[in-house]
């Protein structure tokens, strides 16, 4: 879809047409969801941010005014409320609460609750899923975001750019940073488990 | 076009985000210098590492799923918003309605008002004049009982008069008799006299 395409989209939202909003969901969902899945580590929680995303646009879409930056808009959106997400985890970093029989305060993660945080890895996957994610832990945040909004929401560095809202030398220097780290990070893990 | 570092142009060349012109000038580049080359393959490297991450493997079942559950989100979030943008219009509706009841209540109070003032200024000016009114009839009530008293006055004047002539003229021409004149000045005699006490058993 070119920028005109998605401007005549946007309008038909904008006037309240429930189909042109399913299209517009089904144009960015999953390239959203890819991100945030990564960002994240839990299908559950991805969901719903992707959600809020769109939630989001909804609410304001009224007031938008497009000059072709809508998908950086978007990927925007996203990122904030996953960098909240994660501030707030930090702050309460455990999923829920129960209490035992006795009255002690059980933390429960998603394991604990029968859930699978991961249904769309393929399970010969898994331990190179779990490698990535902690190799991606290891990356400063504004790293981590350039490296996942290339590869898992197939986004252009110039889009990057737009969608961080900083110059895109600035984003070419921290992509080759993140990119060796990355590189360095797990090669060493890789040895380790070799070894 | 903004100038690019060699690190820069080899990562918008593997990205597949380079220009023809500019990736035609990068290869010349490349297979000139040795460095060039090296610095290349390294970069490739990297976005390689990069690209050989998994990414989620959905099924169509799952997509639809996931896909179907944020439609739903956004056509309910439509709707409220929808219902909100009703409301807010029927409540536009309510003010505008309760504003034009206020506003013909307080032309109503006006009017009234105004009326009211009018017609305490009518029932003064009318007071006024029935005052005046009063006091002329008063006045010429007054006028009309001086000239009476005035007008009976001079009858009882012309009435003495004429008695008085009447005595001149029995005294002058001497027809009047006796009775007549010795009535008048026991008249006379009353009017000018006061009148006498009287005793306890009724005697002079």
């Amino acid at each position: 879809m070119d920028a005109r395409e998605i401007a005549e989209l946007l309008a038909r939202c904008q006037a309240g047409d429930k189909t042109a909003w399913d299209q517009l969901v089904d144009l960015y969902w999953q390239r959203l969801f890819g991100y945030a899945l990564r960002a994240t580590g839990n299908a559950e929680l991805a969901q719903d941010l992707v959600q809020e995303t769109f939630l989001r646009i909804v609410q304001r879409l009224g007031k938008y005014d497009d000059q072709g930056k809508f998908e950086a808009w978007l990927f925007r959106i996203l990122v904030n409320l996953v960098r909240d997400h994660g501030r707030s985890l930090s702050r309460h970093p455990t999923q829920s609460t129960v209490i035992d029989s006795d009255g002690q305060r059980i933390e429960m993660t998603d394991e604990m609750a029968g859930k699978d945080p991961r249904p769309y890895e393929p399970i010969d996957q898994r331990e190179d899923v779990d490698r990535l994610q902690m190799a991606l832990r290891k990356l400063s945040e504004g790293d981590r975001q350039i490296l996942l909004l290339r590869h898992f929401a197939d986004m252009p560095f110039k889009d990057i750019a737009r969608t961080l809202n900083c110059p895109i030398g600035t984003v070419l220097a921290r992509a080759h940073r993140a990119l060796g780290k990355l590189r360095g990070i797990m090669e060493v893990d890789h040895d380790k488990t070799e070894s | 076009m903004t100038r690019l570092s060699l690190k820069d142009a080899c990562l918008l060349d593997v990205s597949g985000e380079l220009s023809t012109k500019r990736k035609a000038a990068l290869r010349e580049h490349v297979e000139k210098f040795p460095a060039a080359t090296i610095e290349y393959q390294l970069v490739k490297g990297q976005f390689e590492l990069l690209r050989s991450l998994p990414k989620a493997e959905l099924n169509d079942f799952q997509k639809r799923g996931i896909a179907s559950s944020i439609k739903q989100g956004i056509h309910k979030k439509l709707a409220k918003i929808e219902r909100e943008k009703a409301a807010q219009n029927r409540m536009k509706l309510v003010y505008r309605a309760l504003a034009g009841i206020s506003g013909i209540a307080a032309c109503i109070v006006i009017g009234v008002g105004i009326y009211t003032i009018d017609e305490n200024i009518r029932a003064e000016r009318q007071a006024a004049q029935i005052a005046q009114m009063n006091n002329t009839v008063e006045k010429i009530a007054t006028i009309y009982a001086e000239s009476t008293t005035n007008e009976t006055d001079a009858a009882i004047q012309a009435v003495n008069r004429t008695l008085a002539n009447l005595e001149a003229g029995a005294t002058v021409t001497g027809t009047q008799d006796d009775a007549m004149k010795n009535l008048l000045d026991a008249l006379a005699s009353i009017e000018e006299k006061p009148a006498a006490p009287r005793n306890d058993n009724g005697s002079l």
